[in-house]
């Protein structure tokens, strides 16, 4: 039952739906093309259109998360395209390409959900960390506080990374802070002559990253020594726009510019 | 000096300090590495996404076994356009249900229709409530259908019809008996209404 054609903005609703058929979804492309409010408004009813899509998860075969991995391996990807649409927040790091057409950040609940998670179990984690006795005579009174503030930071982002010569690690990350808190798990006991050592990796060189921590060695860069494989948390101060962060293992007396190759390399 | 491991393997939600928005960067950060070819970036993408994806084809296609190709199709857009995810514009689920919908209605539209959804299409007998009672099931469905029950009873049946059901605006204002224009203010009102409940978007 045809009615006409319908006013491009009436079709916001419609479109985020994919209640569109050719014509009409022509239409409202070309309009919103040119009107970045409409743009907006259809990215955010995605967004809404998004967590319907998500009240329906229903888990597939198992079958088919191998033939969907087999046939990825087969698939040739697009290259990024080179162009960049005016992105209000753009992510910190990675490539960006000109999306057709997708919603915007929404309030995921789940992420949400696993950063109080996180950040709780990190919270206890340092709160042991801090009860247990000092494990170095370095240790400051305001070391607790430094990981304390980036734990508390309100931006604060946590990243896992894996180490390649075994363990994980675990940062938090504060831009408003300026700092990060690093602990890592299942590190490789490391002989009595090397050390782990962090880096901060930047454009103008590669620094041993400032540590303030229980137990932190009180030597830029140089870790704690490892008890059953888990070091840290420690905070490091001073990073600059487009640091990453670098682990590598140097010689006990500590290195003032990494000596081998990194085992983690983390963007911040 | 290479990049030996960058790849987050979780990383929470942050918020954009520009736009005050919440970003779930864990997904994004590995669909940046997807774009780079890492695949088991991409199965930890698809452990993440599989389920929302195969439950909204599902949800429109109906048939099983073609619910299946779909979504594995989908899956495999994912992996082949990650390049094209643009993370300053909008959160990776919505990108890649936006994806999976798309396809799972251009499927059921270029099908035809079978005589089975024309019949309900003619009799208005669809069973969108039924999709969302098999559906929802915990807390996000919780949620999800406690915002839906916020919106009047237009708006809802419109806003269903259409995602669940995979139907045009015009075969909605047909199986709801009220002119197209109305089911487009509905659909929009729906919408904006649902994402305030939620609280995605500005």
């Amino acid at each position: 039952m045809r009615t006409g054609r319908a006013a491009p903005h009436t079709l916001a609703g419609a479109y985020a739906l994919d209640a569109l058929d050719g014509r009409d979804r022509a239409s409202i492309r070309r309009h919103v093309a040119n009107c970045q409010e409409c743009a907006r408004e259809a990215d955010d009813l995605r967004e809404a259109a998004a967590k319907l899509a998500a009240a329906v998860s229903v888990n597939p075969s198992a079958a088919m998360k191998h033939r969907v991995l087999a046939a990825a391996a087969r698939t040739r990807q697009l290259a990024p395209t080179m162009q960049q649409p005016p992105a209000a927040c753009p992510a910190r790091s990675g490539r960006r390409g000109v999306t057709w057409w997708p919603g915007r950040y929404g309030r995921a609940g789940l992420p949400r959900l696993v950063t109080a998670v996180t950040a709780v179990a990190l919270v206890v984690s340092a709160a042991v960390w801090l009860a247990l006795p000092a494990g170095s005579p370095s240790q400051r009174p305001g070391d607790g506080h430094a990981v304390a503030a980036v734990l508390n930071a309100p931006d604060a982002a946590m990243l896992h990374a894996r180490i390649t010569t075994g363990g994980t690690a675990t940062v938090v990350m504060s831009h408003h802070e300026n700092m990060l808190v690093f602990t890592a798990a299942g590190l490789r006991a490391l002989p009595g002559s090397k050390r782990y050592e962090l880096w901060l990796l930047g454009r103008r060189g590669d620094r041993p990253a400032p540590l303030a921590g229980p137990g932190s060695a009180g030597r830029a860069g140089m870790l704690p020594l490892p008890r059953r494989g888990m070091t840290g948390p420690v905070a490091a101060s001073g990073l600059r726009p487009g640091d990453r962060l670098g682990l590598s293992i140097e010689p006990a007396s500590g290195s003032p510019a990494p000596t081998s190759a990194m085992i983690m390399v983390v963007t911040l | 000096m290479t990049d030996v491991e960058t790849r987050p393997v979780r990383v929470s939600a942050r918020r954009c300090p520009a736009s005050g928005r919440w970003q779930g960067t864990g997904l994004a950060a590995l669909l940046t590495e997807v774009a780079n070819g890492d695949r088991a970036a991409f199965e930890a993408v698809y452990e993440a996404v599989s389920a929302p994806v195969f439950g909204i084809v599902r949800s429109v296609v109906r048939d099983p076994s073609l619910s299946e190709e779909v979504a594995q199709e989908v899956l495999v857009e994912v992996w082949r356009t990650a390049a094209r995810f643009d993370p300053g514009r909008g959160s990776p689920m919505s990108w890649v249900a936006t994806i999976a919908h798309r396809r799972a209605v251009d499927r059921v539209r270029s099908e035809q229709r079978s005589a089975q959804r024309e019949h309900r299409v003619a009799t208005g007998t669809v069973p969108y409530d039924e999709v969302a009672e098999t559906a929802l099931d915990n807390l996000d469905r919780e949620r999800v259908r406690r915002c839906l029950g916020s919106l009047t009873e237009l708006q809802r049946q419109a806003v269903t019809l259409a995602y669940y059901g995979g139907y045009t605006y015009r075969q909605v204002a047909g199986l709801l008996g009220v002119p197209a224009g109305t089911v487009n203010t509905r659909m929009r009102d729906g919408l904006i209404r649902l994402r305030d409940c939620l609280g995605v978007g500005r």
